[in-house]
């Protein structure tokens, strides 16, 4: 175990030499949570809620949801199928570890990382600037960050899946705007869940993607107490495993090729 | 420590078609040319060896080189390198040998070298004693310390190459395997590491594998080298051997007061002549010098004389250059 506790740990540090890249992100997501606050602002004026979300809600939803943002990786994050193509892969093979734990270590390192120092900072800007609802009591924030740590962890098993296509595909670019749009607009990164209609509500409850923003953010906003997130939970379980299970057999298969065919 | 018995590795190419068409008939069809990059090669290496890997590119020396790592599955044939087929037990493998493939690092771009270390004390168990004595033994043979602390990507390519060596060696392999590990070095930067190849084999036993097209790294470190063309093995033996076998024998070079108008030496040949200077090829090996020498002191006023060994730069080429020919 202590080698992916060390990996996780480099992963982190790692991340920690891209100073003014992390201010100018800071900036960005502090900009956009500022976007998203005037134009909700505006479109709630004269109504008290949409949706089941109130105005306040609703600005601590946007804030929440760009200091997020890059600890899900909703934009996805190429690493992986960068070392893919450049043929690190034979390197890694090499090496006593298991694949796919010495990739879902770095990338925890990584989402630790984002939290800490974009998040935070991000969260705090909208703070101050907007000012945010708390979550109402400290079992809703415990369950929050539960929350979060699952997000993470569907976010890696969903792109090992899609990065790993960059091994047959010689570029992964394609593949991975299409994938991005979808996880963005079906987590509740864009605009809440709450405010689709009904059936588009259940598609996305029916998808692992809501797991990056929507759930952690309305636990966090006590729209979801324990009772409700349950189901959930249980059904996002289940993808994890699935998704667990389909990375590991791309990476059987992305072995053998490698190993027969030479990549 | 390695046994290779009738390796052979058949790559599947294939075949891909032009244009819009094309690329549509590649989605469907599955057309495809079997290439041999390997084929049926034979050879033992005993522990301690430093052995050359020669030929030209595209001659099968990576894809060996991945078979013995365990990278590359083999199509047929018998592979045992330190009692284990390499392939079948990649990890525990793994943790015996040690790999640098001068081309690409495998140290974290951003990171400080150390970190990188760091990491792979981590990875391969390294205990504690063991990484800090070979830390201190590498920073001495290797300079280590004074980049040490610098992210990987500041570091210059000598330096990162010695990084990466001192990676490799982390966990005291029995067995290193290096591809090109002076490949764009300047002079100093291959001398610094063409020692430490030496010492880490010398007083460590490490057997160390090294493919190179610097014939310099050959000449300073290797006895052995075997020589592979087309995925056959073209040589194995001494280096000596190689000079002895494919160079065009030793030449004199003979200063005359005046140059004689006809030669008529047995043993000897006129390759060209410049001035009073004449270059003559002592054809053979088992030619001796010294009454050649003596019959053109008799026979001729000589000033001075000196004797040239085929150098192995030139014998290589002669080598490859025949395989073009014979292509």
């Amino acid at each position: 175990m202590g080698v992916y506790w060390h990996l996780a740990v480099k992963s982190f540090q790692k991340h920690l030499a891209y100073r003014a890249a992390n201010l100018a992100g800071i900036a960005t997501n502090a900009f956009f949570g500022a976007v998203y606050v005037i134009v909700y602002t505006a479109l709630f004026s004269g109504r008290s809620e949409v949706g089941g979300l109130t105005l306040e809600d609703t600005i601590t939803y946007a804030i929440l949801a760009q200091s997020l943002l890059m600890v899900m990786s909703a934009f996805g994050n190429r690493e992986l199928s960068e070392a893919i193509v450049k043929g690190a892969i034979a390197v890694d093979l090499a090496r006593p570890v298991d694949f796919y734990l010495y990739w879902a270590s770095i990338d925890l390192g990584r989402a630790a990382y984002y939290l800490v120092f974009r998040g935070l900072p991000t969260f705090a800007i909208g703070a101050l600037l907007f000012g945010v609802e708390l979550p109402p009591s400290v079992g809703a924030f415990a369950l929050f960050l539960g929350a979060l740590a699952l997000g993470v962890v569907v976010s890696f098993a969903f792109r090992f899946i899609t990065n790993s296509l960059a091994f047959w595909t010689t570029d992964a670019r394609g593949l991975l705007y299409l994938t991005n749009t979808v996880i963005m607009f079906f987590s509740g990164f864009i605009v809440p869940l709450n405010f689709f209609p009904p059936q588009l509500q259940s598609i996305a409850n029916a998808l692992p993607f809501r797991a990056l923003a929507q759930l952690p953010i309305n636990v966090y906003l006590g729209k979801a107490a324990l009772p409700e997130v349950l189901p959930a939970v249980a059904n996002l379980l289940v993808w994890l495993v699935a998704l667990v299970v389909i990375g590991r057999v791309v990476l059987t298969r992305m072995v053998r090729r490698v190993t027969l065919a030479g990549g | 420590m390695i046994e290779v018995r009738e390796l052979r590795k058949e790559f599947r190419i294939y075949r891909h078609h032009r244009g819009g068409l094309g690329a549509l008939r590649n989605l469907v069809t599955r057309e495809y040319r079997s290439v041999l990059a390997v084929d049926g090669i034979t050879f033992d290496i005993k522990a301690g060896e430093l052995v050359g890997y020669l030929g030209p590119n595209g001659a099968g020396k990576s894809t060996t080189l991945k078979m013995l790592t365990g990278i590359l599955v083999p199509t047929s044939g018998h592979l045992v390198v330190n009692g284990r087929v390499p392939h079948e037990q990649r990890k525990q493998h793994a943790r015996e040998i040690g790999a640098v493939f001068g081309q690409r690092t495998t140290l974290w771009w951003d990171l400080p070298v150390v970190e990188s270390l760091d990491l792979l004390r981590a990875i391969y168990r390294v205990p504690a004693d063991r990484y800090r004595a070979n830390l201190a033994l590498f920073g001495d043979l290797l300079g280590l310390g004074e980049f040490l602390d610098t992210p990987v990507r500041s570091l210059s390519l000598g330096q990162r190459m010695r990084a990466d060596l001192a990676a490799a060696l982390l966990h005291d392999p029995a067995l290193l395997f290096l591809d090109e590990p002076t490949i764009g070095l300047d002079v100093v930067a291959k001398e610094r590491i063409r020692g430490f190849i030496k010492t880490v084999n010398r007083e460590r036993g490490t057997t160390v594998i090294l493919t190179t097209h610097d014939l310099g790294d050959v000449e300073k470190l290797c006895e052995r080298v075997i020589m592979i063309d087309r995925g056959k093995i073209m040589f194995d033996g001494a280096l000596e051997t190689l000079r002895r076998r494919f160079g065009q024998g030793r030449v004199l070079v003979v200063d005359f007061e005046q140059l004689p108008d006809g030669f008529d030496f047995p043993g000897a040949e006129l390759m060209r002549a410049e001035g009073n200077r004449a270059w003559l090829r002592v054809a053979g090996e088992g030619t001796a010098l010294a009454p050649l020498v003596a019959d053109l002191f008799r026979q001729h006023r000589v000033l001075d004389l000196s004797v040239q060994e085929p150098e192995i730069e030139a014998v290589v080429r002669r080598i490859y250059e025949g395989h073009l020919l014979e292509a």
